[in-house]
């Protein structure tokens, strides 16, 4: 896939912020404030199960950080939510041919036994992540079944982040460990050729770090987590129409969301 | 009953059927008196005019009997007889053809075994049948069992045959005997036949020869109290770890409606142990046993169930069958046209499947590919395969959610005959470029698909209905839809899995197909077809019409294996019984040392096309090492088809390794194993077979004979007229049938006179 066409993919991804999605809004969502926000629930404008790839975003409860509150001022969960991934699956839309469910996302949590109809689901800001038990032995149950899981929008300057996902992912997969991935590992090539470390953090120049969880630590096996360490593809996602980021940046940001993709629907 | 008729009519119905009526009488004489029989009953109808108290009717009923009797007695006075052939005492040859299998020995109710009568019967200065047929005719006495051979009498039976070969054993007596006047051949048997050859094939001969042949039953036609396991429907090879459901049939007479287990065992260990409800006397009952396999190569497979209390014979109550467990690691390539679930989990549920390369082909864009567990790096370099030599390399071949025009003509040309013409196995999945809705309707690939094409549904939007799946009744049975280990609670385990979705309504599948899984939704007016196959030319092909199966996988509890179960065994059903380019077999799974087992090889070169000129060679391997090289020659009656014969001589397993080559090169080589053993053949259908040996009578002129009625066969082979005959009359003028017919005339007319007053 030539830059070129990513950028045509882009003007595309222009339409989405046309239907009037305005920042951290989708165009369904229910306004904040409004009763049906209030009661938390996601259910009215997740888009119904039609055996097509969604992208589903896990809400979760950061304790003092947010809590389950939606929308960019919300809780840590939804942050880029939901205009990155609103680009992101026009950008998958246009470039493969994944059956693609581009007009609307899911938020569930783990313990929401729907998750189970999407077998790839994405979190960010996991630092301030607070699993509940049953949280986690859901998480658990759809990793091992055969779920994959996206990380993303971590940061090493605040210190605790790898560490509070590494210990949360130890009580739902134990005994499975993070294994730092090679760069020319499979999922860097699985539709797009990428070289990780092109992405270069939003948040300027750091260490991106990409870790992966494998079935019996075997990188031989499948991947059940992909993590973006130090490093927020879906910031390029969420701004890559406003000119915030050059477009050779956000290029390589959704080169390696495709990949992910692609990759946990193939392996 | 044939006493009863002799008694009346001098003779037995033989004599009758044999010979030609006749009046004795010298013609003129027959004239004179067929005149005066006229004269004689118009006299004597002329009582009918005579007046007295008497009434026409009573006139005509006395004038009537009086004729009757006047005719009876002139049909006496012209001498009636039958001509018959009959044969020249000591002139003519009689071969005796005596049973020597193990059946012989088994005892009846009252503990004497089929043998006795051989004693009673030709016991040389005691027996009166041995007296009546050596003044007759000269004598050759023959053995038999899977092969015959002449002896010199009764005393040279050994009874330790393992086989019968009824059709065997007439040819060989025909021949011996083809240079002497033959007059018959007696046949002593229980009549079990369990040779392959048709006695049709030895029936002809005789009859063109003339020669009837006499056959005497030997045995119960019951046996009973008695369990026989019938047969055991097994693949000859299986892969490695494949779910197998063997069918066993079972046959119970006079032991009541009861329920026995069925053992399944190898040399080491018991795979299985099943039970079964015995039907109705005689009626055989199909006991559905599922077994896995694991550890390559040869294995023999015991099937037993206990003696039951007072069984007659124990010895068919088990059966062993061989099998070969293939370890190989065989190709499947599944073609996906966009990146879905549904492959990820199917490939997933076969990763530890050691015998399954699930080699990958998966479109990710607009020409863009994905390959996975390729062998190199050349295997599908340049996308799906263009040529035949390519694409039958495969044994089997998955199209997922791909539109048909994504291929050349040629290539779904080519898709047809990878199942038609090379065997493989074609599997088709739902999904909104699959089926109908992929415009496969018109295709060479349509045939194929054991569902029937309609319209493609749902317009732009498509279709989108979510199903329950179930099994059908021939799923119940069938081995790739069974998801728990030991095979049961089929249904409940289908019940337990969540609704699935499609997006190809197919309802409907072609003659000659089978679903084996359906669904229902209230969005489909009739049943969805799910799963489905039929056989096409050489191969198979199954239609999955689902397009996410991997709900199996992800809603059920993580230690539900539903779906990897499922997938395994499909896959696998999917490429059981594809054939080789090269393959032999054995016509027979198991022989006795010496007898004759034919080595059969179909040859084929990379496309599959038969070959005839092929240099092939089978390389035999006996179980204490010796190696034996034989030529395999072409047939002739059938393209790519080479035969050899061969006798093993030790007991044991056999490997048999074939190899074809032309113009130096290799075509292919393949493998098989033959075991050699006693067998227990003749213990199965122990009871005496009084239709066989009434056919084989009937279709020679000859007669059926049981020990009781035995003792007219001399005089019946007197007259059959083969051999070195003279021309023999017989007067049936003395009949004492004749005499009670003239005597019942007589006293029926005194009797009606009596009884209307006329006298």
């Amino acid at each position: 896939m030539s830059g070129g066409k990513i950028l045509i993919a882009l003007l595309l991804v222009g339409t989405a912020t046309a239907w009037g999605v305005g920042i951290g809004e989708s165009p369904s969502a229910p306004r904040e404030g409004a009763a049906a926000a209030a009661a938390q629930s996601y259910a009215d404008i997740n888009a119904p199960f039609d055996s097509k790839y969604h992208f589903v975003r896990i809400r979760y409860d950061a304790g003092g950080f947010g809590g389950f509150r939606r929308g960019r001022r919300g809780g840590t969960w939804s942050h880029d939510y939901p205009r990155a991934e609103y680009n992101f699956l026009q950008i998958l839309k246009e470039t493969t041919y994944l059956g693609t469910q581009a007009e609307g996302s899911n938020v569930l949590t783990f313990d929401d036994p729907e998750l189970l109809k999407y077998p790839i689901a994405y979190i960010v800001e996991v630092g301030y992540w607070n699993p509940s038990d049953d949280e986690v032995r859901a998480l658990g149950e759809y990793l091992l079944k055969g779920g994959f899981l996206i990380v993303d929008d971590t940061r090493d300057e605040r210190g605790f982040e790898l560490r509070n996902f590494a210990a949360h992912m130890e009580r739902a997969l134990p005994g499975l460990a993070l294994v730092t991935l090679d760069h020319d590992h499979d999922i860097f090539d699985s539709f797009f050729r990428v070289d990780p470390l092109a992405v270069i953090p939003p948040y300027g120049p750091r260490d991106a770090q990409y870790y992966g969880i494998f079935e019996d630590n075997d990188p031989e096996k499948r991947m059940l987590v992909m993590f973006n360490f130090n490093n927020d593809i879906a910031e390029y996602w969420e701004y890559s129409d406003m000119g915030y980021f050059p477009i050779d940046l956000a290029n390589e940001a959704y080169k390696l969301g495709v990949n992910y993709v692609v990759y946990a629907h193939t392996h | 009953m044939d006493r009863i008729f002799e008694f009346f009519f001098k003779y037995r119905p033989l004599v009758f059927e044999q010979g030609d009526f006749t009046f004795a009488a010298p013609g003129t004489v027959r004239m004179w008196l067929i005149a005066a029989g006229v004269v004689g009953a118009a006299a004597v109808a002329s009582y009918t005019v005579a007046r007295a108290k008497s009434t026409v009717f009573d006139r005509g009923i006395m004038a009537g009997l009086r004729v009757a009797l006047f005719a009876l007695l002139v049909f006496c006075l012209l001498q009636p007889a039958l001509i018959l052939s009959t044969v020249v005492p000591q002139q003519n040859f009689v071969g005796v053809l005596i049973d020597d299998s193990q059946s012989m020995l088994l005892l009846d109710e009252s503990g004497t075994p089929r043998t006795s009568f051989l004693q009673d019967a030709f016991t040389p200065d005691e027996s009166e049948l041995l007296t009546a047929l050596s003044d007759r005719f000269v004598l050759r006495f023959f053995r038999f069992s899977d092969v015959a051979s002449r002896i010199d009498g009764p005393g040279d039976l050994t009874f330790d045959g393992t086989h019968t070969d009824l059709g065997g054993a007439l040819d060989a007596a025909r021949e011996e005997l083809s240079g002497v006047p033959l007059s018959g051949l007696i046949l002593i048997t229980d009549g079990a036949h369990n040779s392959d050859r048709p006695l049709t094939e030895s029936l002809v001969p005789l009859q063109a020869a003339g020669v009837p042949v006499f056959t005497v039953g030997l045995g119960e036609e019951v046996v009973a109290p008695d369990i026989e396991m019938g047969r055991v429907e097994i693949p000859r090879s299986v892969l490695e770890g494949s779910a197998l459901v063997v069918d066993v049939v079972v046959t119970q007479i006079g032991l009541g409606r009861r329920t026995v287990p069925i053992i399944v065992e190898d040399d080491l260990k018991i795979l299985a142990e099943e039970t079964v409800d015995l039907g109705p006397d005689g009626e055989p009952v199909v006991a559905r046993i599922s077994l896995k396999l694991e550890g390559e190569g040869p294995r023999r497979i015991h099937f037993r169930i206990p003696p039951q209390s007072g069984e007659r014979v124990e010895r068919n109550n088990a059966r062993t069958v061989q099998i070969e467990v293939r370890g190989e690691r065989e190709k499947i390539l599944y073609l996906e046209g966009e990146p879905r679930f549904e492959l990820k989990f199917m490939r997933r549920a076969v990763a530890d499947d050691e015998n399954i390369q699930l080699v990958i082909l998966q479109r990710t864009a607009e020409g863009k590919f994905l390959r996975l567990e390729i062998s190199d790096s050349t295997e599908l370099q340049f996308g799906f395969p263009a040529s035949r030599e390519e694409l039958y390399h495969y044994r089997s071949l998955i199209i997922g959610s791909v539109e048909a025009s994504f291929f050349a003509h040629d290539q779904l040309q080519m898709i047809a005959d990878f199942v038609s013409e090379r065997g493989g196995g074609l599997l088709m999945l739902g999904g909104r470029s699959a089926f109908a809705e992929g415009g496969w309707a018109g295709t060479p690939v349509e045939e194929v698909m054991p569902v029937v094409l309609g319209e493609p549904a749902g317009g732009e939007e498509g279709f989108f209905a979510e199903i329950v799946v179930k099994p059908t009744p021939a799923g119940l049975a069938h081995a790739a839809v069974q998801l728990g280990e030991d095979g049961e609670g089929v249904s409940e385990r289908w019940d337990s899995l969540p609704p699935v979705t499609i997006v190809n309504p197919i309802s409907e599948v072609r003659l000659g197909a089978t679903a084996l899984l359906t669904g229902t939704s209230p969005d489909l007016p009739d049943d969805q077809v799910v799963l489905a196959f039929q056989r096409y030319g050489r191969g198979k092909s199954i239609a999955m019409t689902v397009q996410d199966s991997w709900l199996w996988q992800m809603i059920p509890a993580l230690e539900d294996q539903s779906h990897e179960t499922f997938w395994k065994q499909v896959l696998r059903w999917l490429i059981d019984g594809v054939p080789e380019s090269v393959e032999v077999v054995t016509d027979q799974e198991q022989v006795e040392p010496g007898e004759s087992v034919r080595l059969i090889a179909t040859v084929g070169d990379s496309t599959y096309i038969e070959v005839n000129d092929a240099s092939v060679t089978a390389r035999i391997t006996s179980p204490s090492g010796l190696i034996e090289e034989v030529p395999v020659e072409w047939t002739v009656e059938r393209d790519g088809e080479y035969v050899v014969e061969f006798r093993p001589s030790e007991l044991g397993e056999y490997e048999v390794e074939i190899t074809a080559e032309r113009d130096g090169n290799t075509l292919g080589s393949d493998r098989t194993y033959l075991y050699t053993a006693a067998s227990d053949e003749e213990y199965f259908g122990a009871n005496r077979h009084t239709q066989t040996l009434r056919r084989i009578a009937d279709e020679t002129g000859g007669q059926f004979y049981t020990p009781e009625d035995v003792a007219s066969l001399p005089d019946d082979i007197r007259i059959t007229g083969a051999g070195v005959t003279l021309v023999e009359q017989m007067a049936l003028w003395d009949m004492p049938f004749l005499f009670f017919l003239m005597l019942t005339l007589m006293g029926a007319e005194w009797g009606f006179r009596r009884l209307r007053g006329l006298v």
